[in-house]
């Protein structure tokens, strides 16, 4: 393989064209995961008598089946909508059930005496959610939560499979005209672990600055 | 669409193949991956000076790409220079990715267990290896089983990967039952019951072997 069809397999098509659907990806997939893990985890902390096992069922699903069986499932079910609209169905359903555990551990893991002792304090509701909740809330929340993120970019990599094209779609589609495909789809893996482990690296700082914010320099 | 009893009828003969295609290869990934779990996270724990970084690249590696293109990598990529069956291939990815989680899984338990167990079977006389096999890891053990145990639904649920690598396990074979018989609803729902079934199976292989180990806990107090 040349310098040249390098350039065009690694930057040409897989950068410029393939990268920016992937993020897309990450990004709607993303977003209404972290809607479903948030709005549904605060509800869940709740308890309330039906809905809590409705939504305990749901988190179940979620966590036994398969993500490609949701995938293909809506694939064949929905004749109308694009790929890209259905891989985000699928991936924030699933990775939704996850945050939703993640958000509701977070939440229950607060004893009710910190409420109990704002309350006394007669603090408004505002502070005692922002200043002394909200903290203790992401201190727990925020390793598992960035965890769980690097698992839906993981998981984008199915969208290709039913024909999004994303890096790995646009990886197998280049196999046809350039026979190389272990360096091919090196790059891919290459391209997943960059943006992977800047996520990690993030989520590592990410906790040591709220740390540092909550429990101040000497406990880093 | 709706349901349809008589293509499960029709077809059950491929939803069975494929579960207990399902089924061995998720055997054969989960105790391997166990066994490699355990080297690859007794290496990085003790962090020797050549390969303890290699390992921890490799974990760190594998742990931040997809499983789908590691798969493809194998099966497209190396298969092409090594002689290889797509269900061993299949096998040797599984094991490397889910294998490469519970090394660091059990490379916590290690962290987690108090330096003094180990300095106290070095001045016993024990050797290195020794006082991983006999003290270090059944302490370990102990404290990620309910984590190991969770990565086996894991496992499970990663198999379904291997369809495309053209090995026909219950997705494929969902998929091939809904090519033949234009109806999603019954070919998935029946494969998302079956997985949901395994995924149980092994919850409630958890249970009882956490209330077994709550119990010796009882004894020993």
């Amino acid at each position: 393989m040349t310098m040249l069809e390098r350039y065009a397999i690694f930057v040409q098509t897989l950068l410029q064209k393939g990268l920016p659907m992937t993020l897309k990806l990450i990004g709607a997939s993303l977003l209404f995961a972290l809607l479903i893990g948030v709005v549904f985890g605060i509800l869940r902390s709740f308890k309330l008598p039906v809905i809590d096992k409705i939504l305990g069922l749901y988190a179940m699903i979620c966590r036994g089946i398969p993500t490609i069986i949701f995938l293909l499932f809506f694939y064949a079910y929905f004749t109308t909508g694009t790929q890209f609209w259905i891989a985000v169905l699928a991936i924030s359903l699933v990775e939704g059930a996850y945050m939703m555990e993640i958000v509701k551990g977070g939440l229950l893991s607060i004893d009710r005496g910190q409420w109990e002792a704002a309350r006394s304090m007669s603090l408004p509701l505002t502070v005692t959610i922002v200043n002394i909740i909200l903290p203790q809330v992401l201190l727990v929340t925020i390793p598992a939560l960035m965890g769980q993120i690097v698992m839906l970019v993981k998981g984008t990599a199915v969208a290709a499979t039913i024909g999004c094209m994303d890096v790995v779609r646009r990886a197998q589609l280049l196999l046809p005209k350039y026979s190389y495909p272990l360096e091919i789809y090196a790059y891919v893996l290459v391209i997943f672990f960059v943006m992977c482990h800047f996520l990690t690296w993030l989520g590592k700082k990410l906790e040591k600055t709220v740390v540092e914010r909550i429990m101040g320099e000497v406990n880093v | 669409m709706t349901f349809s009893w008589s293509i499960l009828v029709q077809y059950w003969p491929r939803f069975l193949s494929g579960t207990l295609t399902t089924m061995k290869y998720a055997a054969i990934a989960i105790v391997f991956a166990i066994l490699w779990g355990v080297i690859i996270g007794s290496i990085t724990f003790r962090s020797p000076k050549v390969f303890g970084p290699i390992f921890k690249g490799y974990v760190t590696f594998f742990r931040e790409t997809p499983l789908l293109v590691q798969m493809y990598f194998l099966f497209y990529g190396v298969s092409r220079y090594v002689k290889v069956s797509a269900g061993l291939m299949g096998v040797i990815a599984l094991v490397l990715n889910d294998g490469a989680f519970i090394a660091e899984i059990i490379r916590g338990g290690l962290q987690s267990i108090d330096k003094g167990q180990s300095e106290a079977a070095y001045s016993l006389g024990f050797s290195k290896f020794q006082t991983m096999i006999y003290f270090l890891l059944p302490q370990a053990w102990k404290k990620v089983m309910d984590s190991v145990i969770n990565m086996l639904s894991i496992i499970i649920k990663d198999t379904s990967f291997l369809m495309w690598i053209t090995i026909w396990e219950l997705t494929y074979e969902c998929n091939q039952i809904n090519t033949y018989s234009y109806n999603p609803t019954t070919a998935y729902l029946v494969g998302a019951a079956i997985y949901f079934v395994l995924f149980l199976l092994v919850q409630g292989v958890r249970r009882l072997v956490m209330r077994k180990d709550n119990r010796e806990g009882v004894r020993a107090v």
